[in-house]
């Protein structure tokens, strides 16, 4: 494994950092991977559900991105086209899930929301982690284009201009989708 | 601006009011639009007791050990993916030079039925094609498609 703590490329921006990676310089990807390992899998955690399938599609897309380094456009932000790797693994990944009739909500709400134990807590907390709970089964349940803007949006707390970029597409588009998201949201939560 | 263009705004200026992405002059713009769909507000009220659930929701952090192994796996992942690549490689080659091998003996002999010949002929032919036409699609598709590299 390549050590890249103590070479001096933190301080290069993305830009210096992907030339680098170009001219075969994988330490400089692994200044990149460190950059934005943990928004990467926060953003597969939200599309999957699973930690360990967020860690294993976060860590996959880094591969393919280093991969195909060299068709990467300079002037483009790294985040924006990594992010539609990782989007294209996690959907292809619902989608094998659900044709193998594994459902998403298998894994238990407590292994994906930071919440404190049912027993610690006084009971306005345990009702708020019930509610937070219950909105998670419903987020679950959207669809996957839903529930991106969603995890976008609550979890990774972008503004509406970063994830126009990051989904490629206007401003209005992003806000509709997120009316419609939430739409849904609130009316699975009805019906629970 | 039609009445549906006009809901529509209605909906994406409530985004930008629970989100905290609304100017002044919005503002006021979702207020006369209120206005014109008063059922509209029910959803907002709807729409602002969800957020206040959903700003409080935080993903679980994994074991910090996880981050400090983090490159570690991926840079073996990218190792990992030349050897496999020169092995397959290399057993592509191995295996092509066998078949022809066996191939071109059973030509040569005339023990051989002649069906035997034509069919591994056909059988040869159709394969390279099949490669040929794979190729020529993954060609295609580089050429066209935006994301052509990465999604696949």
């Amino acid at each position: 494994m390549m050590n890249t703590s103590a070479t001096g490329l933190e301080a290069l921006e993305d830009r210096d950092l992907i030339e680098r990676t170009q001219r075969g310089n994988p330490q400089a990807f692994g200044v990149l991977v460190k950059r934005y390992m943990q928004r990467a899998y926060y953003v597969a955690l939200g599309l999957v559900g699973s930690p360990e399938d967020a860690l294993d599609l976060s860590q996959e897309a880094f591969v393919r991105a280093y991969r195909h380094i060299r068709t990467f456009e300079l002037d483009k932000a790294f985040f924006t086209w990594y992010y539609q790797i990782l989007r294209n693994l996690c959907f292809n990944f619902l989608r094998r899930k659900k044709r193998h009739v594994l459902r998403f909500s298998e894994i238990p709400e407590h292994e994906v929301l930071a919440l404190p134990s049912r027993e610690q807590g006084p009971e306005e907390d345990l009702e708020r982690n019930e509610l937070q709970r219950r909105v998670w089964r419903a987020i679950e349940k959207l669809t996957e284009l839903e529930r991106e803007v969603i995890v976008l949006r609550e979890f990774q707390n972008l503004s509406y201009r970063e994830m126009a970029e990051v989904l490629q597409c206007p401003v209005g588009t992003v806000m509709s989708r997120l009316y419609n998201a939430r739409k849904h949201l609130a009316k699975l939560l009805k019906e629970e | 601006m039609t009445r549906n263009d006009k809901r529509e705004r209605c909906q994406q200026l409530i985004m930008a009011l629970i989100d905290g992405e609304i100017s002044a002059a919005e503002r006021t713009e979702l207020e006369r639009l209120l206005e014109k769909f008063p059922e509209m507000r029910q959803e907002l009220e709807e729409f602002q007791q969800l957020k206040e659930v959903t700003k409080t929701m935080k993903l679980r952090s994994p074991d910090p050990d996880v981050w400090q192994t983090y490159w570690a796996n991926v840079y073996n992942r990218i190792e990992r993916g030349i050897a496999w690549f020169l092995v397959v490689v290399g057993l592509a080659i191995l295996a092509t030079y066998g078949i022809a091998e066996g191939i071109l003996k059973m030509m040569r002999d005339p023990e051989y039925p002649l069906i035997l010949k034509i069919g591994s002929f056909a059988a040869i032919l159709g394969g390279v094609l099949l490669f040929l036409s794979v190729i020529r699609e993954k060609l295609f598709i580089r050429k066209h498609e935006r994301y052509k590299e990465v999604q696949r």
